[in-house]
C-alpha cells in the first residue's frame, strides 16, 4: 500500500531479492511506471475499495496474501495494519510504525484476534557501523556512561511543507518523521531512557537531551539547510550526517541500500522486528512531540542555539 | 561545441519557469532542462505531494497540489518584488507542462493566459482542432506554445534526415518501423491505458515517431490502420518519400523471441531498406537540448506539431481494416484480451 511514494521502490526490490510475489498494490496517485522494473503482473488499484475487492477475492480462492507491506504517509499505517491483519495478512510497515503509544495496544489486541504478526522496519539495527557500536557499549565496562552529539540535517525544500510531511497531524512533526529510526538505534544500543528533555522544537528543527542508560546523548535535527554547518554549505551539499562519541567520529554514512532487503529477509526467516520492538522509540517521539520546550537551558547541541526560522508560509 | 557561450547568454537573464505535474514520470527531466539552461522554477503543481526531487534541482521552488493555489501564487508574483529566497521576480517567464495528455490542452491555455510562452510534453494536445483554438489564444496573449518533439534533436534521426533529404527526389524508401515497450497490468489502471485521457497507444507511446517520420519523409498521403487495440496499432504510412510498416505495442507477449530471451522488455527497430538505423541511445541530453533550442528562439511551435496530431488523431478514429494489403509483420500476432476484461 503506498506503490507511488518516495520509499516504495525499496520494497518492491526488497519484494523481488526475496523470491517472493506482489500481486496487488494500491496508491491514489498513478505514476507507477517503477513496476514495470519488479513486478508488470502486479494488480494495481487508484481505490482503496478496488484493492480491497481483489484481495478479498484472493482469499476466498484461498491465494489470498501473506503479507501485506505499507509504506503509505506516517498517519495512515494505523489503518493499513489494521487492515492487513483483518484480511489475514501478516504486516510489513514502514517507520514509524505508528504516531502514538496507544496505537500499539490497539493494534497488539488485533494481532491477537487475527493471529498474524506486525512488523516494522527498523534498518539501522542492521547496519554494521551500528551493529559494532553495540558491540563495543556491550563488551565495554558496564558502568561507563557515553556522551554523544548527534546531528542530523537534511535539507528539504518548501515542497516539504505542502506534502502531508510537513503537517505534524500527519507526519508527527521532525523528530518522528527524519528522527524516529535513530532514537531506535540510540535506544537499541544505550538502553532505556531515563530523561528526555526538548530544548528547541518548530517546523524545521528539533533538538534535545536523553539520558539512556548507558549515554547522554545531545542531538539536533533539522530539515532546514540554513542550519548546515558552514564548511558542508560551501560544498554546495544538502545532508550533513554527524555521530560524535566522546569526541570521536563514527562512520555510517553509506551501508543504507540493501537494508529493506535484509529487514525483509529477517522477517520471513521470522526474526523481524514487531510491536514490541517499535515500542520505545514511539514513546520517545510522542513524548518530544508533546512536550514544551525548555530552551537553551541544561546541557544542549551546540546547534539547538542556532537563529530559529519562521515557517515558510507564515504559519 | 558552443555550449558555454549558450550557457552565458541564458545566465545574463535567467527566466522563471513554472511545472505543472512536478511528480510524474518526466518532470525530473524538464527540472533538469531548466537547471541545465541556468534557469529558475519558481512554482510548481502536482495533485500527488511525493515530490522530494524537486530538493535536487530547486529547492526554494513554492510548491502547490490545488490548482487555485499554483494560480493566486503566479498572479501574486506578478505584483510583488523580487523574491529573495529563490530569486524569482515578477514575470513568469515559461510554464512548463508535463501533466496527463488530456490536460496539456487546459494548462497550456492557462501558462498563456498567465502571460508565459508554455513548453508542453508530447503529444502537445489529442486533436488536430485543439491547436487551431490554441493558436488563437497564442495571437491573443502574445505568447508562444513549445513542444518537445526530441527525436529531432536525435544525431540518428538528423543524420537519417540528411541521408533522405540528399537522395535522388523520386526515391521512395521502405521503411518498417517496431517498438514495443512493455508496461504492466498498471498501465490499465492509470491515465496511459483511458483512450480518452491518453489518446491510445499510436498518440501515447508512438506520436513522437510519427513525428519523426513525416519531418524525415514528408506528409502523409495515405494512412491506413490494420490492427488497433488497447495493447498495440499497426498500420501502414504512406508518405512522400516513404513506405513505411509500424507496429507499436506495449504488450511483452509481442517481442521477439532474441528480445525475451536477453530478458529485454523494449524493442526498438527502424529498418530502412532491409539495414537498421541505430538510435538506442543518445536520449538523456534532449530534453536540454530541446530548452536550449527554445531558449534560443528555435523551439517546435504549434504548425510543427500539428502534422504528428493528425495523424494519430485519425488512427485513433480510423477503422482498422485487418490483414489486408501491406502490413507489418507484426500485426499478425495473436490478440490479447484486454487484462480487465474491457
Amino acid at each position: 500500500m503506498g506503490a507511488a511514494g518516495y520509499i516504495a521502490p525499496r520494497h518492491l526490490k526488497a519484494i523481488k531479492e526475496t523470491g517472493n510475489n506482489l500481486v496487488a498494490a494500491v496508491d491514489p496517485f498513478d505514476s507507477v511506471g517503477i513496476m514495470d522494473s519488479y513486478f508488470p503482473e502486479c494488480s494495481f488499484f487508484r481505490e482503496f475499495e478496488l484493492f480491497d475487492r481483489h484481495l478479498s477475492k484472493l482469499k476466498s480462492d484461498g491465494t489470498g496474501a501473506d503479507y501485506l507491506s505499507v509504506c503509505s504517509p506516517d498517519y495512515l499505517h494505523d489503518a493499513h495494519i489494521r487492515y492487513g491483519l483483518k484480511i489475514g495478512s501478516n504486516v510489513i510497515s514502514e517507520k514509524p510504525l505508528v504516531l502514538n503509544p496507544w496505537n500499539l495496544d490497539a493494534l497488539e489486541k488485533a494481532e491477537k484476534e487475527s493471529g498474524q504478526r506486525v512488523f516494522t522496519i527498523l534498518q539501522m539495527r542492521y547496519h554494521k557501523s551500528i551493529i559494532d557500536l553495540k558491540n563495543m557499549v556491550e563488551n565495554g565496562p558496564q558502568d561507563k556512561i557515553y556522551n554523544m552529539d548527534l546531528t542530523y540535517i537534511t535539507s528539504r525544500g518548501s515542497w516539504f511543507f505542502t506534502s502531508w510531511k510537513g503537517d505534524v497531524r500527519k507526519s508527527g512533526g521532525i523528530a518522528t518523521n527524519i528522527g524516529i529510526h535513530f532514537y531506535d538505534m540510540l535506544n537499541w544500543v544505550f538502553g532505556d531512557v531515563q530523561k528526555s528533555v526538548v530544548n528547541v522544537k518548530s517546523h524545521d528543527r528539533v533538538a534535545g537531551y536523553i539520558e539512556f542508560k548507558r549515554a547522554r546523548v545531545r542531538y539536533f535535527l533539522s530539515i532546514n539547510a540554513a542550519t548546515l554547518p558552514e564548511e558542508i554549505l560551501s560544498k554546495g551539499q544538502r545532508i550533513y550526517r554527524s555521530f560524535n562519541l566522546d569526541g570521536q567520529e563514527i562512520e555510517f554514512t553509506d551501508g543504507f541500500s540493501d537494508l529493506h532487503t535484509e529487514s525483509y529477509k529477517k522477517i520471513l526467516q521470522g526474526e523481524g522486528f514487531g510491536i514490541t520492538e517499535a515500542r520505545k522509540s514511539i514513546q520517545i517521539v510522542y513524548d518530544i512531540r508533546n512536550s514544551t520546550p525548555v530552551g537553551l537551558k541544561g546541557d544542549y547541541h551546540p546547534f539547538a542555539a542556532k537563529e530559529v526560522a519562521q515557517h515558510p508560509f507564515g504559519w | 561545441m558552443c555550449i558555454f557561450a549558450r550557457y552565458f547568454k541564458t545566465l545574463i537573464s535567467v527566466k522563471n519557469f513554472a511545472l505543472i505535474g512536478a511528480a510524474g514520470y518526466i518532470a525530473p527531466r524538464h527540472m533538469k532542462a531548466i537547471k541545465d539552461t541556468g534557469n529558475n522554477l519558481c512554482a510548481a503543481y502536482d495533485v500527488f505531494d511525493s515530490v522530494g526531487i524537486i530538493d535536487s534541482y530547486f529547492p526554494n521552488c513554492s510548491f502547490f497540489t490545488q490548482f487555485e493555489l499554483l494560480e493566486r501564487h503566479l498572479n501574486k508574483m506578478k505584483h510583488s518584488p523580487v523574491n529573495s529566497e529563490n530569486g524569482c521576480s515578477q514575470v513568469l517567464d515559461y510554464a512548463a507542462v508535463c501533466t496527463p495528455n488530456y490536460l496539456h490542452d487546459a494548462h497550456i491555455r492557462f501558462g498563456l493566459r498567465a502571460g508565459a510562452d508554455v513548453i508542453c510534453e508530447k503529444p502537445l494536445v489529442l486533436n488536430p482542432w485543439n491547436i487551431d483554438a490554441l493558436a488563437k489564444i497564442e495571437q491573443e496573449t502574445g505568447k508562444r506554445v513549445y513542444n518537445i518533439l526530441q527525436l529531432r534533436l536525435h544525431d540518428a534521426i538528423i543524420a537519417l534526415k540528411k541521408r533522405v533529404d540528399e537522395a535522388p527526389s523520386d526515391k521512395i524508401f521502405d521503411v518498417d518501423l517496431t517498438y514495443i515497450t512493455s508496461r504492466g497490468n498498471w498501465y490499465y489502471t492509470s491515465w496511459k491505458g483511458d483512450e480518452r485521457k491518453s489518446g491510445g497507444v499510436a498518440t501515447n507511446i508512438g506520436v513522437h515517431f510519427y513525428d519523426m517520420l513525416t519531418w524525415v519523409f514528408g506528409k502523409v498521403k495515405k494512412n491506413v490502420v490494420h490492427v488497433s487495440s488497447h495493447d498495440r496499432v499497426a498500420g501502414f504510412l504512406d508518405l512522400e518519400k516513404a513506405r513505411v510498416r509500424y507496429f507499436l505495442s506495449i504488450n511483452e507477449d509481442n517481442l521477439p523471441q532474441e528480445a525475451k530471451a536477453a530478458g529485454k522488455r523494449t524493442y526498438r527497430s527502424l529498418m530502412m531498406e532491409g539495414t537498421d538505423v541505430e538510435f538506442s541511445d543518445g536520449f538523456t541530453e534532449l530534453h536540454t537540448n530541446s530548452y536550449i533550442k527554445i531558449m534560443n528562439g528555435q523551439g517546435f511551435g504549434l504548425e510543427e506539431a500539428r502534422g504528428s496530431i493528425e495523424i494519430v488523431h485519425d488512427i485513433r478514429y480510423a477503422t482498422p481494416q485487418g490483414l489486408k494489403g501491406d502490413y507489418h509483420p507484426f500485426a499478425a500476432l495473436e490478440c490479447t484480451k484486454h487484462p480487465f476484461g474491457w
